[in-house]
């Protein structure tokens, strides 16, 4: 097992995590974040807001940075400005 | 040991010492239970409830992807599955957050008090009713509450329920939970929980540190989280 702090920094400004969580291993933490990134940027879309320019810091215990996830990752996109697969629908 | 249930009745409708005898009288044993243990299992036969007499509990339910929903929290006080009496098995796991303290209420005896002492009957009908007015208004802010609002109000709920038992002080109460399960009451991921704390600790008006929560700006927090406490019946006569 192996314990995580799953840091934010985006537009509202830096949050860190003092808690962490526990982790069979590192493997999960990428989706972990992801899923993180996800619940985010929804709510803030809730608000009329989807700002991807965060991303979550993923460090040990020890404060080494293990996994760096920006937030654009989390998403496929789909704009329409000359967007091929927007245009196709 | 039923101070606490005696105590949430008492402030809906005044307990004689009779019926405060009956109610004792409904235990058959006590057990200490450790944190994280489920102590009724979704689907499970029941033959009997449980009291919690000291501790914290929660109803929850899992899905297939790893998502865990709680759906109420438990004071001490509180009847967690008493439903359980009408409906023969929960269709949701009740789990000690902490270690925990329960009385079991072993179903026949209902039936005797039911027969035995009608009015008490109807409050404990009350406490089921409140669960569900409980459950609304978390469907409320599941399903419509920005996420700092959501935690606002859970915050709000907790303290007005917690003082209830005397066990709130005039701003902060204990909230022996991780930020995950915390989370799992909002249906936040644990990231965003830590965020929406970090605002409401910025706009000073809560702060949950160290398994507790203080509350910074009562009448803030209560706006925020448009707080009305009408659906936890604390007038007297509700039952």
């Amino acid at each position: 097992m192996v314990r995580l702090y799953f840091h934010t920094f985006n537009g509202e400004g830096d949050t860190r995590d003092d808690d962490g969580i526990e982790l069979e291993d590192d493997h999960a933490a990428y989706s972990i974040a992801l899923e993180n990134i996800r619940s985010i940027v929804a709510d803030e879309a809730r608000r009329g807001l989807i700002d991807l320019e965060g991303h979550i810091d993923v460090a040990d215990g020890e404060g080494q940075l293990v996994l760096l996830v920006p937030f654009v990752e989390a998403f496929d996109l789909k704009l329409p400005d000359g967007d091929e697969e927007w245009s196709d629908r | 040991m039923i101070e606490r249930l005696v105590r949430k009745l008492n402030a809906r409708d005044a307990i004689t010492p009779e019926e405060e005898d009956a109610l004792r009288g409904l235990i058959s044993t006590t057990e200490t239970i450790p944190a994280k243990k489920v102590l009724v299992a979704r689907r499970e036969k029941l033959r009997h409830s449980v009291i919690l007499l000291d501790g914290l509990m929660c109803r929850y339910r899992d899905l297939h992807n790893g998502r865990r929903q709680i759906t109420a929290l438990h004071l001490p006080g509180d009847f967690p599955d008493l439903h359980g009496y009408t409906l023969h098995y929960l269709d949701q796991d009740v789990m000690a957050l902490t270690r925990s303290e329960v009385a079991f209420v072993p179903h026949d005896r209902l039936d005797r008090l039911m027969d035995q002492f009608p009015r008490l009957t109807r409050l404990l009908w009350f406490l089921t009713n409140l669960d569900a007015a409980i459950h609304r208004e978390w469907e409320v802010s599941l399903g419509q509450r920005s996420g700092p609002a959501k935690a606002a109000h859970l915050f709000c709920e907790l303290h007005t329920r917690f003082s209830v038992l005397g066990l709130a002080e005039d701003t902060a109460f204990p909230l022996p939970m991780s930020q995950t399960e915390l989370g799992e009451c909002l249906g936040l991921t644990f990231v965003h929980t830590n965020r929406i704390l970090r605002t409401l600790r910025e706009r000073g008006l809560a702060d949950f540190r160290n398994r507790t929560v203080v509350i910074r700006d009562m009448a803030g927090l209560k706006a925020l989280a448009e707080f009305d406490p009408a659906y936890l019946y604390l007038n007297r006569h509700a039952g």
